[in-house]
């Protein structure tokens, strides 16, 4: 069983979607939150707590350990 | 009983000499319907129809009122409308502040124990890039990153933010993010400006 979890950033600060990778409703819902921020312009980057060198990520992986979903960039 | 009153300053007052030799308010003269011989201020007569008075002084005029009195009913709606209010700031304080903490965790939680403290004691913390090089990013949400040479003297500052208004920590985050995954992508839409020698 492996938790895995997306922060997503916002206004309110960031918000937490968690999933078990081996529930299917789980994986499921996460995934529909991933397309929908994707949609809206979020970039997603795959972290790893243990300090490994992330990598950002177009498609929704099940098994990644964390997400942080970073809202459209734009120049000042 | 009364709970507000007073005065209010309104123009200011200036004295002209007419030909007659009769000193006026800028307002008498300009409101003056009458002939040579006759000078009214209509400020002043609309306002004895109404029982609220004008008061002309020395570079000043000044409206005398004084409101009706509010019922108990009124004055505790009154309260009641100040509580909520109060209650309603209070409430968003509170929920910027929690967005604040948030954000500060999630951004200590992606930094070096070096860069924590980096940031702990001078609000900025360094970082290499995707593509080696050495930046600095600073607290705040744009304008904050600056390019360094090896020996940390100044090259370049970026400024790109993260939209959607992210409290400043995650916006910190989503810089160090791109620089690490996606430099290439930060560096399109940032404004860069080289730093003079």
């Amino acid at each position: 069983m492996a938790k895995c979890e997306m922060a997503i950033m916002g206004g309110s600060g960031d918000t937490k979607v968690m999933w078990d990778s081996e529930q299917e409703a789980e994986v499921e819902n996460a995934r529909r939150t991933f397309n929908d921020l994707r949609g809206r312009g979020y970039a997603a980057f795959a972290v790893r707590t243990s300090g490994e060198k992330g990598r950002q990520v177009t498609e929704f992986d099940p098994e990644a350990e964390k997400l942080i979903m970073v809202p459209q960039i734009a120049g000042g | 009983m009364a709970t507000w009153g007073g005065t209010i300053n309104a123009w200011p007052f200036t004295e002209v000499t007419t030909a007659a030799t009769t000193t006026l308010n800028t307002w008498i003269v300009w409101n003056q319907t009458g002939t040579a011989t006759t000078t009214i201020d209509q400020w002043q007569y609309w306002n004895s129809t109404t029982g609220v008075g004008w008061t002309t002084g020395s570079g000043y005029s000044r409206l005398n009122y004084k409101p009706r009195e509010l019922t108990p009913e009124e004055l505790e709606a009154q309260r009641v409308a100040a509580a909520q209010r109060e209650e309603q700031a209070a409430k968003i304080r509170a929920d910027r502040e929690q967005a604040v903490q948030r954000a500060e965790t999630l951004l200590h939680a992606h930094l070096s124990p070096a860069q924590r403290k980096q940031l702990a004691h001078n609000g900025r913390f360094k970082m290499r890039s995707q593509e080696g090089r050495l930046y600095e990013i600073r607290r705040g949400h744009h304008g904050n990153i600056v390019r360094l040479d090896d020996g940390g003297k100044e090259i370049e500052k970026l400024c790109v933010y993260a939209t959607g208004g992210v409290p400043e920590a995650d916006c910190m985050l989503a810089q160090k993010l791109y620089l690490e995954m996606n430099e290439a992508q930060l560096r399109r839409v940032a404004h860069i400006t080289p730093v003079a020698a």
